[in-house]
């Protein structure tokens, strides 16, 4: 199986993407770029490469090139490449594929610590050149596409899948697809991006760009206009898009949240808003790939899942992780490490505390504590390590709290210095110490002064759930 | 008088975060359009829950996203206690 296979078997003429600008790519037309492009770069076949482009539409031209034909693949943002080369580096690539003509010239790369060889992709941006339904009749490789984790401390871990494991979840009933038209606005380059991709790729359906930028508003507008009735987005974007006028226009029969905790007031207010809609709440991770669907709109899922998942066995361990197995034999692992991402089992840890309430599951939240603004992940650690450097804090402890904005916020408590003055104006101090030292959204919304802090056995600060 | 309470919350918590506030805010300024973005509207909330004593989002039974500062007045002023 490969994306070009997949593409042959969709009706002649079926229109697969367009983006903000009108430029359109159909169904033959993506065959003969792939074509061309694999014609005039033998030397890929086979090799790990990096794609670093700027628009989505140059980057799934080139997947469909490329899925079939290079050992290993991975999706870059130009700009983000351009800050931090360094990942392209970690895939181990041998060629660079790019429509930009400054990473072309062969000193640039190098400057960067890059050692690939710069492949300039033609025909990726504009019209494509004469139509042919002819893909060369080359045997086709199994293409590793290497996905980094959203990664919450240190650097990412690069994790490579099949084009079977991420497919895993995918519908592909083209008659019902036929009808559907979904729009994107996750990152192309990650997880929950490619997911849409090949959704809408393999039912047969059309996929509409974002604009560019992230402007949400524009976005949205443009796929009022072309009609998008599917979306996919974080319950963070979700929460951002029904803030937007334009949002009024959308005619969705499908909504899908993933990515972040579903809470019940972005569930209910999405089934209220589009009450023609289904809506689900997937969820997956990088490592485990898709591993259930939650559509009853209610938040965190029923404990049946633990019997009746039908794409993973799911168990929850003793001390609330959520643990996933995928059933198939497709399977992820982590590429250029030798490290194991499962236990010896087959089960894969997501990270996520669950806490059964009657016969529910609910999300507690992350195992590490870490808390997520907005889509931006905050350590609790770092918060209390600033409060702490404030004259008169004996003990801080950081915490979330719900917000129906950004999901959760970040909360404080604080034991002042029994030899401190005053205290009463502490929780200030910490405030404004805290606004010069970190990123807007790791600054506590709240300081509340309080008299002793909970710690566990070992000493450690236990902090509040949500 | 509650559309008052949460312009002048709008300027407080803009202050505090250095964004610049739109100069006219009345009942059809689309909230994202004010100058304040997730963050800190997310702040405000917590800002206004300080200033009147609740919180609406928390006791909403249908809730919505306001869209316009009228959406928000709406808010504050059908799940006043």
């Amino acid at each position: 199986m490969s994306l070009l296979s997949q593409i042959q078997k969709l009706p002649r003429g079926t229109k697969l993407w367009v983006d903000d600008t009108g430029l359109e790519t159909d169904r033959n037309g993506a065959m003969a770029l792939a074509s061309l492009f694999r014609q005039r770069h033998p030397e890929i076949r086979n090799k790990t490469v990096a794609i670093v482009v700027k628009a989505p539409m140059a980057s799934v031209r080139a997947l469909c090139a490329l899925d079939g034909f290079a050992a290993a693949l991975m999706m870059f943002d130009l700009d983000e490449f351009k800050r931090a080369p360094k990942p392209v580096a970690r895939l181990g690539a041998d060629f660079l594929v790019t429509d930009d003509d400054d990473l072309c010239a062969p000193e640039r790369l190098q400057k960067s610590g890059v050692r690939a060889t710069p492949v300039r992709l033609t025909h990726q941006s504009g019209p494509v050149p004469e139509a042919t339904d002819d893909v060369s009749e080359v045997e086709e490789v199994a293409t590793s596409w290497v996905v980094p984790t959203s990664g919450t401390t240190a650097q990412p871990k690069l994790v490579g899948h099949s084009l079977a494991s991420l497919s895993r979840a995918v519908k592909s009933d083209h008659r019902k697809g036929a009808d559907i038209r979904w729009g994107l606005l996750y990152n192309l380059n990650r997880f929950a991006g490619i997911q849409v991709f090949l959704q809408a790729l393999m039912g047969g359906s059309l996929l509409v760009f974002p604009a560019p930028d992230g402007d949400l508003s524009k976005s949205v507008r443009g796929f009022a206009k072309v009609g998008i009735n599917a979306l996919s987005a974080t319950p963070t974007l979700w929460r951002k898009l029904l803030m937007v006028p334009a949002s009024e226009d959308l005619d969705l029969v499908r909504i899908t949240l993933g990515g972040e905790i579903a809470d019940g007031s972005v569930l209910k207010s999405l089934a209220s808003r589009y009450p023609g809609a289904r809506v689900v709440h997937i969820y997956a991770s990088t490592e485990a790939g898709v591993g259930f669907s939650v559509k009853d709109g209610l938040p965190g899922f029923p404990a049946t899942m633990l019997q009746e998942a039908p794409l993973v066995d799911v168990r929850v361990r003793d001390d609330g992780m959520l643990l996933l197995r995928p059933k198939g034999q497709a399977r992820a692992r982590y590429h250029n490490a030798d490290e194991n991402l499962e236990d010896h089992e087959g089960f894969i840890e997501t990270g996520d505390l669950v806490e059964l309430k009657e016969d529910r599951y609910l999300f507690l939240g992350r195992e590490n504590g870490s808390i997520n603004v907005g889509g931006n992940k905050v350590h609790p650690e770092e918060v209390e390590r600033t409060i702490l450097q404030v004259d008169g804090v004996a003990m801080a402890s950081v915490g979330a709290r719900k917000s129906p904005f950004t999901g959760t916020l970040v909360q404080a408590q604080v034991v002042a210095h029994p030899d401190h003055g005053d205290p009463s104006t502490l929780p200030e101090t910490v405030m404004a110490h805290c606004k010069r030292h970190l990123a807007p959204f790791k600054v506590p919304v709240k300081v509340l002064l309080t008299d002793a802090i909970e710690t566990s056995v070992s000493g450690k600060v236990t902090r509040g759930k949500l | 008088m509650i559309q008052e309470k949460i312009v002048k919350a709008m300027h407080t918590v803009a202050a505090d975060s250095g964004a610049t506030l739109a100069a006219d805010i009345g009942p059809d300024t689309v909230l994202l359009e004010t100058g304040l973005d997730s963050l800190g509207f997310a702040r405000l909330v917590v800002h206004l829950e300080d200033a009147l004593g609740y919180d609406p989002f928390a006791v909403m039974e249908e809730p919505y996203y306001p869209r316009t500062l009228q959406d928000l007045i709406e808010i504050y002023e059908k799940n006043a206690p």
